[in-house]
């Protein structure tokens, strides 16, 4: 027993272990994966630049290892990409909302909803072809403490925020365009 | 109550006291010469025409803009009320129209300089934390006005949110009853915190801003000092050795000179009183710093100790307030040299059942120290292991190795010295290796629970567990997973079953 001395039966309460996760929307890993390839292709066309400047052609070993630091670089960001929306997901619960994600350190954070300052929903370019959004929580614990959840399908992400304001009698901001 | 007539100027645009213009002068003069006395020390000791007179003629142009710019913005900054906001207007180039909704605002402070004292104003600083556009200053009221200001403020905010403040709202009458003195630092008190300062971090900043502005002093002076030091270094070891062991003495001795001078400046005359709502601080030989924090936003409450200070049986205690992360460390209240008497009310004022409460004592498990000795000690030891053994293969492995073992060491204090007590109602956390750091934190004052697993940490059932709360972020290391989760449902309950506001 952890608690001695407690008016109410620790054993009772709802258990962080009882929650079955939601898991994210399955284009979620194709929005990363084209972000991904955005930023590795603008890599790329740089490593290729650099190719042709004299500081770098003069050194062909250092020529190689950019690309091979380049194609390391590419494999493990699209293989922790998949990893991570295995690992990632949310659970609503009646006074809650708790969410885990995380390949290497992994964190799950529980936010009660009488603490929520704030949501929003958000949508970047590729989000938006997918019709995917991003559910931001805040509370007043400062950054570290806030919750993203990217890649909700559409319809959801407003469901849940809606869930979340109507518990919490909070204000909330749109920034969709 | 004031009266009506006093807050007359307040509902028309109106200007700053005059005095405004010589201290935002007075503030942009110290910004310059904080950054640029190394030239003006070389001009004095080397005053050969070079480019660094340039330098000179550059600054002493800047510093005549800002002067014209700072009687600009004196003329262009005004401020008054409008329905139920205070508004601000600035700006020379591009103006800017603050509005500030009464029920935000979260603080009000007076801060006063020697300057300020001299021409009897204050300056107002005004905090709406967690709200976007944070924080603003009027620079210089008259006193009367000032104060005037604050009581209308505090009044408004109250009628202005009627809900949350209902309890609170009656005490806030009573604020005008003399409020308790705590604590009234006397010169030998001050002494006190001096010597128990911490040395060692004063030491590190003198040794650091020494290094940076080695190349002014020479280049003003002429003298070779890195030619000297180069060479004391290579005299061989002993006579490094025995410069080092007559330097440290006298670098110990300045650091304390200047740690004592530091807290002479910083908190003579200081006075930490209880008031109706919570605490308040004025302190300051040539600043006068009035600081305020009301007991529902003080988040948590920590107290640090260090064996000089056990001596005198003095704590160092910070009130950490609710407050936006860009200015945190402002809104923390520190009171240094207290004893046990005012420690004892400020745990009461937080924690009211602390002393009923039944505290279960916890300990963090021992791997930490492995992973500590790991990441901080062999990891870096064996990086400055490669990197000298590539210039020099002879290279012999002493400092690596000490710093390894001293690691090791401190790792295991740590693990030995760490505690957290839990209860119903909150947990008190102490920290130990050299001083002492206790944290005490009520469950309610809790924004989200989070558990951190490393991949070690998987492997062996452990996890961090971290809180975090409005005023930072409380963690305790390497726990038992199960332990973690039965406290982090406990919280949640606790939070969610009532409607006590955190705020």
């Amino acid at each position: 027993m952890i608690f001695q001395n407690s008016q109410i039966d620790v054993s009772l309460l709802p258990s962080i272990d009882d929650i079955h996760y939601q898991r994210l929307a399955p284009a979620h890993v194709k929005v990363k994966y084209i972000s991904n390839a955005i930023f590795f292709f603008i890599m790329l066309a740089g490593i290729i630049f650099m190719r042709f400047q004299p500081v770098v052609s003069e050194h062909p070993r250092l020529n190689n290892g950019l690309l091979i630091f380049w194609l390391v670089w590419l494999l493990i960001s699209f293989l922790l990409t998949k990893m991570s929306y295995d690992i990632e997901g949310y659970a609503l619960r009646e006074k809650d909302i708790v969410h885990i994600k995380g390949v290497i350190t992994r964190k799950q954070t529980a936010i009660p909803f009488n603490r929520v300052q704030h949501c929003e929903i958000k949508a970047g370019p590729i989000q938006r072809y997918f019709d995917l959004k991003t559910l931001e929580v805040y509370t007043a614990g400062g950054h570290s403490s806030d919750l993203r959840i990217a890649g909700l399908k559409g319809e959801d992400a407003q469901v849940l925020k809606n869930f979340i304001i109507k518990t919490t009698g909070q204000v909330s901001y749109d920034e969709e365009e | 109550m004031t009266k009506k007539n006093d807050l007359e100027f307040l509902t028309k645009p109106t200007r700053q006291s005059k005095f405004a213009i010589f201290l935002i002068l007075a503030k942009s003069f110290r910004i310059i010469i904080g950054q640029a006395w190394p030239i003006f020390v070389a001009l004095i000791f080397n005053p050969k025409p070079s480019k660094d007179s340039w330098l000179a003629m550059t600054i002493i142009g800047i510093t005549a803009a800002s002067a014209i710019r700072s009687i600009i913005a004196y003329f262009k900054f005004y401020y008054y009320v409008k329905d139920d906001e205070l508004v601000i207007e600035k700006g020379i180039f591009q103006k800017t129209k603050l509005n500030v909704p009464f029920d935000r605002i979260q603080t009000i402070n007076f801060k006063e300089n020697i300057f300020h004292q001299f021409f009897g104003v204050v300056s107002l600083e005004i905090d709406t934390a967690g709200s976007k556009g944070n924080e603003f200053e009027i620079t210089a009221l008259k006193k009367n006005k000032a104060i005037a200001i604050r009581e209308f403020l505090i009044a408004q905010k109250q009628s202005a949110t009627p809900t949350p403040f209902t309890e609170e709202g009656v005490e806030i009458i009573e604020e005008q009853e003399p409020e308790e003195l705590l604590l009234h630092l006397s010169p030998t008190d001050l002494v006190k915190i001096g010597i128990s300062q911490n040395h060692f971090r004063t030491a590190a900043i003198v040794f650091g801003f020494l290094i940076t502005s080695l190349d002014y002093i020479e280049s003003a002076t002429g003298w070779q000092l890195e030619r000297g030091i180069e060479r004391l270094s290579s005299w061989g070891s002993n006579t490094f050795l025995a410069g080092l062991i007559t330097i440290i003495p006298i670098f110990i001795i300045i650091s304390f000179l200047i740690s004592l001078v530091r807290t002479v400046f910083r908190y003579y005359e200081l006075r930490f009183y209880k008031t109706a709502l919570g605490f308040k601080v004025i302190s300051g030989l040539f600043t006068r710093n009035e600081q305020s924090a009301h007991m529902q936003k003080i988040q948590l409450i920590r107290w640090t100790t260090n064996p000089i200070k056990k001596i005198f049986k003095l704590f160092d205690i910070s009130l950490r307030q609710a407050a936006s992360t860009a200015i945190a460390r402002k809104q923390s209240i520190y009171v240094p040299g207290c004893y046990e008497k005012q420690l004892n009310a400020v745990r009461q004022a937080y924690f009211p059942e602390e002393a009923q409460l039944n505290f279960e004592e916890h300990v963090i498990h021992p791997l930490v120290i492995y992973r500590r000795v790991l990441y901080v000690g062999l990891l870096p030891a064996g990086l400055a292991f490669l990197y000298n053994w590539w210039g020099d293969p002879n290279h012999t492995v002493y400092w690596e190795g000490f710093w390894v073992v001293m690691v090791l060491f401190i790792s295991w204090i740590y693990q030995r010295n760490y505690r957290y007590f839990v209860s119903d109602e909150g947990v008190r956390i102490s920290t130990s290796i050299i001083g002492k750091t206790e944290t005490l934190l009520k469950w309610f004052k809790i924004q989200g629970v989070e558990i951190q697993q490393g991949l070690y940490q998987r492997r062996k059932n452990l996890c961090n567990l971290v809180f975090h709360t409005a005023a930072g972020t409380v963690r305790i290391p390497y726990i038992e997973l199960e332990k973690a989760k039965k406290i982090e449902d406990f919280i949640l309950y606790k939070i969610e079953s009532s409607d006590q506001s955190w705020m």
